[in-house]
């Protein structure tokens, strides 16, 4: 007894301690673990094939970066059109966008190919320091659903360490670290570089070997950031696109225009349509949650937008978007992505009317903005 | 490979404070001791 | 998605039909520029391109040449010169050319021009989004050496584009939107 003692001294204490350790252990595994589960995502009566990127990339199966590409192909001739949603998985009005086309979009013409999570992984994490929730949930017509808000870059789990300088192979552009777990800085990708860049090697060869028409990638971003309720994109695809913002001023949307920089490398805009055929675009919405200047990061921050140190910024004429005290409701970013992937693909079928892309099921922007969105999930 | 080798690297610094932990006498040190763990575990674990 | 309502198929019908049924009148009223026409940027932005689509519609005779250079325009043939106005950071990245150096050309550009003898027409369709600090250089420098000014009205809500053109005898017009700003537009050639 005696040696115990000398041996393991005040025992009790010990034992309670390590007992609290894994109390605390206990408490924030699962809800780490849950961020690993994917989320509910129906197949709309549209989806006609749920495929993987690595059918594409062989490379990646197994893998946490192997995401769904689900195919809505109408059986009639048509274009074909590549939806990136996920992206960045803390804007969510973008993959938000694609899974309501894949629950509900019903094509008409063409093939459409959405990909809801393109950063699988960076789901499965939220950004440190950023005292975002990790979920929020949405009251849909089928009952509550829960979706997950993750981080802006693939999950350190899966892509580690970080160099000090991100060297971005085809161009050798040098960024910060961080970003070298950034997939819309890692296009077009390699097959043996890192997680990141094996994903987006797959996209870029599915746009190859699908022969896609045009591809669209939904982003957010913060409304004090100068490219928002924008399109950007790449020169081939600068004909549609400003017809696209044309056609969007007919539904009451005002959306900007910018072109892809040929000297900012490693973003879809830009390296897809290098790398490949299609007319490469992108859209961002305007998303306070993710900005710099938010206050209390919540889940009603994530679906309103409302804040009221976005208020004050924009009473100091520091934001590029319009901002009052209705924020950025989700409803209203999604309708805007919505609207805006119907107006880019109208302007597609109009300058190819032998390979239209059209589709039915997705409401208009003014549906979207009274409440559409919950009657949809 | 070089994920394996800092979990080896995590579980071993997660041994020898679970050691301390109990052979320490202090309370303070025992305390810290714990405190220390948790990264270490989360860290082993892979948890983010 | 219905095709057809969102086409643009039926933007020419539509220009005509609000251009009868409103009767808009412009400040503009006689036309003032011969053709053809030369379509330039000065800020870079993306706002050309819709431009662009709006003379393409009107079948106005135009060339297109964002970045052209003050040597450019007597080689051009143009009698006229539009020039979409608005700076984007993206565009003058993608151009690669500097705030400053876009700028100078502007300036230079617009001398040439007034040299030799081009009636010049200012655009701007980029509404509140292509206003702020950047923009508002290239609006500055550009505005008091144009002969007519369309503007898409979000764009102006703060005044800056009827105080410049009041200061310097310029007629503007104001549109509603971007595919209204093709009539006014069509209507200042000859």
């Amino acid at each position: 007894m005696d040696s115990t003692v000398k041996k393991f001294p005040r025992l009790p204490l010990s034992l309670g301690l390590v007992a609290a350790v894994c109390l605390v252990l206990g408490l924030v595994i699962p809800s780490d673990l849950e961020m690993r589960k994917p989320d509910t995502i129906r197949k709309g009566p549209g989806v006609t094939e749920v495929k993987r990127l690595s059918d594409w990339f062989p490379g990646l199966k197994g893998s946490a970066g192997d995401s769904e590409v689900y195919v809505l192909d109408s059986g009639k001739p048509g274009g074909s059109a590549l939806v990136i949603g996920g992206t960045h998985p803390n804007e969510p009005a973008g993959w938000m966008t694609a899974i309501i086309l894949v629950e509900n979009a019903k094509p008409e013409s063409g093939k459409l190919f959405i990909i809801t999570n393109a950063n699988a992984s960076g789901f499965t994490h939220t950004d440190y320091m950023e005292g975002e929730p990790r979920h929020f949930t949405i009251l849909g017509a089928s009952g509550p659903r829960k979706f997950r808000f993750g981080s802006r870059a693939t999950s350190p789990v899966d892509q580690w360490p970080d160099p000090d300088i991100y060297v971005h192979a085809a161009s050798g552009q040098r960024l910060s670290g961080s970003e070298t777990r950034n997939l819309n800085r890692a296009y077009p990708g390699r097959p043996d570089g890192t997680f990141t860049e094996k994903v987006t090697f797959a996209i870029t060869s599915m746009i190859l070997a699908e022969r896609i028409d045009v591809t669209v990638d939904l982003h957010e971003a913060s409304p004090e950031y100068p490219v928002i309720n924008a399109i950007v994109a790449h020169d081939r695809a600068m004909k549609v696109a400003s017809v696209a913002v044309l056609n969007l001023e007919f539904d009451g949307v005002t959306m900007g225009l910018e072109p892809s920089p040929v000297k900012l490398h490693g973003l879809s805009h830009r390296e897809l349509g290098d790398a490949t055929d299609t007319l490469a675009i992108l859209m961002e919405a305007a998303n306070p949650s993710q900005g710099r200047l938010r206050g209390v990061t919540d889940e009603a921050l994530i679906l309103k937008g409302q804040d009221p140190f976005y208020l004050k910024a924009k009473a100091l004429g520091r934001l590029f978007v319009p901002y009052d005290a209705k924020g950025w409701p989700l409803e209203t970013r999604v309708g805007r992505h919505a609207a805006g992937l119907a107006a880019i693909f109208a302007a597609w079928s109009e300058q190819h009317p032998d390979r239209p892309i059209t589709y039915e099921g997705i409401p208009s922007y003014d549906e979207f903005v009274a409440g559409g969105l919950g009657k949809l999930l | 490979m070089i994920t394996i080798i800092y979990r080896l690297i995590v579980v071993l610094a997660a041994v020898l404070v679970m050691a301390e932990l109990f052979s320490q006498k202090s309370a303070k040190l025992k305390i810290n001791a714990a405190i220390i763990l948790v990264p270490l575990a989360l860290r082993a674990l892979m948890i983010a | 998605m219905r095709l057809p309502s969102r086409s643009l198929t039926f933007l020419p019908a539509l220009l005509l039909l609000s251009a009868s049924l409103s009767a808009q009148t412009y400040t503009l009223k006689a036309p003032i520029a011969s053709k053809p026409a030369l379509l330039i940027s000065i800020g870079q932005s993306a706002d050309v391109e819709m431009v662009k689509v709006l003379l393409d519609r009107s079948k106005l005779d135009y060339k297109a040449d964002p970045q052209v250079k003050a040597g450019g325009l007597a080689a051009s043939g143009a009698k006229t010169l539009i020039i979409a106005i608005g700076g984007s950071s993206k565009g003058l990245g993608a151009a690669g050319i500097s705030a400053d150096a876009e700028l100078d050309r502007a300036k230079v550009l617009l001398a040439e021009a007034k040299k030799l003898g081009l009636k010049i027409i200012g655009i701007h369709v980029g509404g509140e989004a292509r206003r702020g600090e950047l923009s508002d250089k290239f609006i500055l420098a550009t505005v008091a050496s144009c002969d007519y000014v369309i503007v898409v009205a979000e764009g102006n809500a703060d005044g800056l584009f009827t105080k410049l053109c009041a200061a310097a005898k310029i007629p503007l017009d104001s549109v509603e939107k971007i595919t209204k700003a093709g009539d006014p537009l069509f209507k200042a050639f000859k």
